[in-house]
């Protein structure tokens, strides 16, 4: 008698438990914060990493200096792109930095090294680096394009250059 | 307690198949409630297994041998230790485990998603309790109940297998089922996000620590078998292709493949059919491990079932998720298509693929042979063994091609690699491997197989090494770190990339093992007390075995013993000494079991096995004139490496499981709750 008085017991509150969200009307939430990694976000990541992947791959010899150029200002298009894509979502929704907890989280480290990484693009094309002839995104100080040859001036070049291949 | 457990088991079912379906429900028609009550169900099921599980390793400690499943794993002698490793001894209980391990994986996603990546959880949890679900219809429906009694209680149990009262039996078998039901939580998420539609990579990133994870206790449950059979199986090897230790290594091979090919589509877009279809066929394999260990369906060293029915049950579970995974895939196959195509043959694309494709050649020869002699079986009545020579020769060139991917990969680019830079760091790599073949040539190594083994070792070495000084020195001419920073930095900022090499690192020292087989010498030899027996290694080290004589003691549970003494002499100098052991179980008379005595050192073991005593009988009463005895004396070559080179994938794995700062950035989001109004439910489509 008491065995069955116990199951029963134990029976109705594991039930009671598992049915409680359904009968008091608790509701998961099925939406992700907004700080959470989007697809846009995966999108800009994938980029920034690719181009911190043939930043090492070009210093440690893997490929050649044209293909570096070539990748290089392939994949800074890509994570640009994706930056401005997330800069038109945060302006589409301005009421997002009011719902967004006070408490931020500690920084990323990695996160650091690619915002590193994005201000590095900008700089270039901020600071003529990127050929207005062909497109090419030279490194730091280059003075001639290394995929036409011609002079890098001070003008400052939009990201939307088409790039060759 | 013990009838708490069977009564939690019972309840665990209606608990998970609610929770399945509510969790199917509220992803589908968006309600929270049903999705809250889906994850307390997954806790609960947690719970209950752990009643369960309690519950049968109380009926084990409490000797209750009115249970079938004590009364045929357990005596009353059995060591405490042995008896609480019950619980996965034998079908029935290993089944709950899987369960309980399922169970424990499936509330630990649920609670660390508890705040993010709130949109796939719904079908996460759908799916995980469907899986938990059908265990629980096979552990109550198919005769495999481990609280099933039996009509009288016998004085005492059949005991346990002799071969798994080793400590290992401790540690192999959690481990690999902790590897089979990790992988559970990817397989989750890809169909979650196949049924939700989020397509993109997100679920292989919120899933790429759980495959890691997978992937990590695979290889160790691997290498731990190794270890158990070379301890306790007394062949003197420690791989013998025997069907539940290929369908251990089947999910091992297919998750190194998946692990591989998600860099492709995390960095590129491409694959993405691929990767679902890997991730499908890499659980159905975890299923099909556990099918074939615990169906009884293949007679092995491993497995000591009797009810085959569950095997009806376990196919057509393997058969309708597979079918759906298609369907699924099917559905969104348009969705899946690739965003970039393969640049140039020679890029790390590439080199994956080929890795991808090697590995499933080798998982699909090795499955074939496994099935083979029971496919003859049902179509010719006799079954066509299929025994190691098979796998050697078709995994050997296998193995080899494996290895010179571990070197070429790490080398060659993303999206495009020039020759002319292949040709300039192969260039190094090449000389050394070459150098190390031509070396051991000259020394008097002639076997064409080990040599190009040890050769291409040497070639995967030299390129990671190189690989570490390269990227060291980059990260320290970019960020203008000084040389032990840059290096710190480059491993801790990218740990995947450079936690694999490591992996890498320890993968080549366990074929370099398996390259030492080859060297092995053997000397079988019968001799009376006094008497010794010497072997030379490959190395040139003398090893002489003096016979001491047989003595017999009798340890816990163990009916008979007889402990063979040898001292050792190594070049002359007295080493530690060496046992080897006969030993008759409680229980298990029939079947004498061999221990085997190992002196272990950096290249080489001294490997001890009592192969016959001439008179047993006489040797267990402890007679002095039963002395004489006929030994096996091994010296295997480079064995001890495949337990250093575990101790490497260790390591490495750890570096790359290891969570980065940013993985714990989560927001602290209060649960929301409604006084009767619904919340807005913005799923992202």
């Amino acid at each position: 008698m008491g065995l069955i008085v116990g199951v029963t017991l134990v029976a109705a509150g594991v039930i009671l438990f598992v049915m409680l969200p359904v009968l008091r009307g608790d509701w998961a939430t099925l939406e992700s914060p907004e700080d959470e990694v989007t697809e846009v976000d995966a999108r800009k990541q994938a980029a920034l990493r690719g181009l911190r992947d043939i930043e090492y791959d070009f210093r440690s010899g893997k490929i050649d200096q044209a293909d570096y150029q070539l990748l290089k200002s392939d994949l800074a298009r890509q994570a640009l792109d994706a930056i401005e894509e997330e800069r038109a979502a945060d302006e589409g929704t301005p009421t997002d930095a009011a719902s967004k907890p006070a408490e931020r989280a500690a920084p990323d480290p990695d996160g650091d090294a690619l915002e590193a990484e994005i201000a590095r693009v900008r700089k270039g094309l901020a600071e003529g680096q990127t050929c207005p002839g062909c497109g090419h995104l030279n490194v730091e100080k280059s003075r001639f394009c290394t995929g036409c040859g011609g002079r890098l001036g001070a003008m400052a070049t939009t990201a939307g250059d088409p790039v060759s291949g | 307690m013990i009838l708490l457990g069977e009564f939690a088991l019972w309840l665990a079912l209606p608990v998970g198949i609610w929770g399945a379906v509510a969790g199917f429900i509220g992803g589908r028609k968006e309600r929270g409630d049903f999705v809250l009550s889906a994850e307390y169900c997954v806790y609960t099921v947690f719970f209950l297994l752990i009643l369960t599980s309690v519950g049968i390793i109380t009926a084990f400690l409490t000797d209750s041998f009115e249970y079938w499943y004590v009364a045929n794993y357990s005596n009353r002698e059995l060591p405490t230790f042995y008896k609480v490793s019950g619980l996965w001894a034998g079908q029935r209980g290993s089944l709950v485990f899987w369960a309980l391990l399922l169970s424990f994986f499936s509330a630990a996603a649920v609670f660390t998603n508890r705040t993010k990546n709130r949109e796939f959880m719904p079908y996460v949890v759908g799916v995980l309790l469907t899986i938990s679900s059908f265990f629980l219809v096979v552990l109550l429906f198919a005769e495999v109940n481990p609280f099933e009694r039996l009509p009288f209680a016998p004085a005492d149990g059949r005991g346990l297998n002799p071969q798994l009262q080793n400590y290992w039996m401790t540690i192999h078998p959690p481990t690999l089922y902790l590897g089979f039901t990790a992988f559970t939580i990817p397989f989750a998420f890809a169909m979650s996000a196949l049924l939700s539609g989020k397509l993109d990579s997100r679920w292989l990133v919120i899933t790429r620590r759980w495959i890691l994870l997978s992937w990590f206790f695979l290889a160790n449950g691997i290498i731990f078998g190794m270890r158990w059979a070379y301890e306790m199986l007394g062949w003197g090897g420690f791989w013998f292709w025997d069907p539940v230790e290929n369908a251990s290594l089947l999910p091992w091979l297919t998750a190194t493949a998946f692990l591989h090919s998600i860099q492709i589509q995390e960095n590129r877009g491409m694959l993405k059919v691929w990767n679902m279809g890997l991730v499908t066929l890499t659980f159905l394999l975890t299923i099909f491990a556990t099918f074939l260990t615990r169906s009884g369906l293949i007679e092995s060293v491993h497995t000591f079932a009797e009810n085959t029915t569950i095997a009806f049950i376990f196919l057509t579970f393997m058969g309708v998720m597979a079918g759906l995974s298609a369907l699924l895939i099917a559905w969104r196959y348009p969705a899946l298509k690739s965003e970039n195509q393969i640049q140039s043959f020679l890029s790390r694309e590439s080199a994956f693929l080929f890795n991808n494709l090697i590995l499933l050649g080798a998982a699909f020869s090795i499955l074939w042979g496994t099935l083979f002699p029971l496919i003859t079986e049902g179509l010719t009545g006799t079954a066509i063994a299929v025994g190691p020579p098979f796998f050697n020769r078709v995994n050997l060139p296998i193995g080899l091609a494996l290895m010179a991917l571990m070197g070429i990969g790490p080398v060659i680019a993303w999206r495009r690699a020039s020759r002319r830079n292949l040709v300039k760091n192969f260039l190094m790599p090449v000389i050394v491997g070459s150098m190390v073949v031509g070396g051991l040539f000259l020394r008097g190594v002639h076997h064409g197989m080990a040599l190009l083994t040890f050769g291409l070792s040497a070639f995967v070495m030299t390129i990671i090494i190189v690989e570490f000084v390269k990227g060291t020195k980059a990260r320290a001419h970019i960020e203008g770190e000084g040389h032990f920073l840059a290096f710190f930095h480059l491993v801790s900022r990218n740990r995947r990339r450079w936690g694999g090499y490591i992996v890498h690192v320890g993968v080549v020292m366990i074929f370099t093992a398996f390259a030492g087989v080859a060297f092995n010498r053997e000397v079988i030899q019968t001799v009376d007390p006094g008497e010794t027996i010497t072997v030379e290694s490959p190395f040139g080290h003398e090893y002489a075995l003096t016979y001491q004589g047989l003595s017999s003691p009798r340890g816990q549970n163990m009916l008979r013993q007889a402990v063979a003494l040898m001292t050792v002499e190594r070049d002359g100098r007295p080493v530690e000494s060496l046992t080897a052991q006969k030993v008759l179980y409680f229980k298990w008379e029939q079947s004498p079991i061999t221990i085997v005595g190992i002196n272990s050192y950096i290249f080489e073991d001294l490997y001890l096995i009592l192969e016959n005593v001439n008179d047993l009988g006489g040797a267990f009463e402890n007679d002095a004139a039963a002395q004489r005895a006929t030994f096996k004396v091994q010296v295997n070559v480079l064995v001890g490496w495949i337990w250093y080179g575990g101790f490497v994938i260790t390591l490495g794995g750890i570096i790359a499981m290891w969570p980065s700062r940013g993985s714990t950035k989560t927001a602290s989001r209060p649960k929301t709750k409604t006084g009767g109004e619904r919340p807005a439910l913005a799923v992202r489509s």
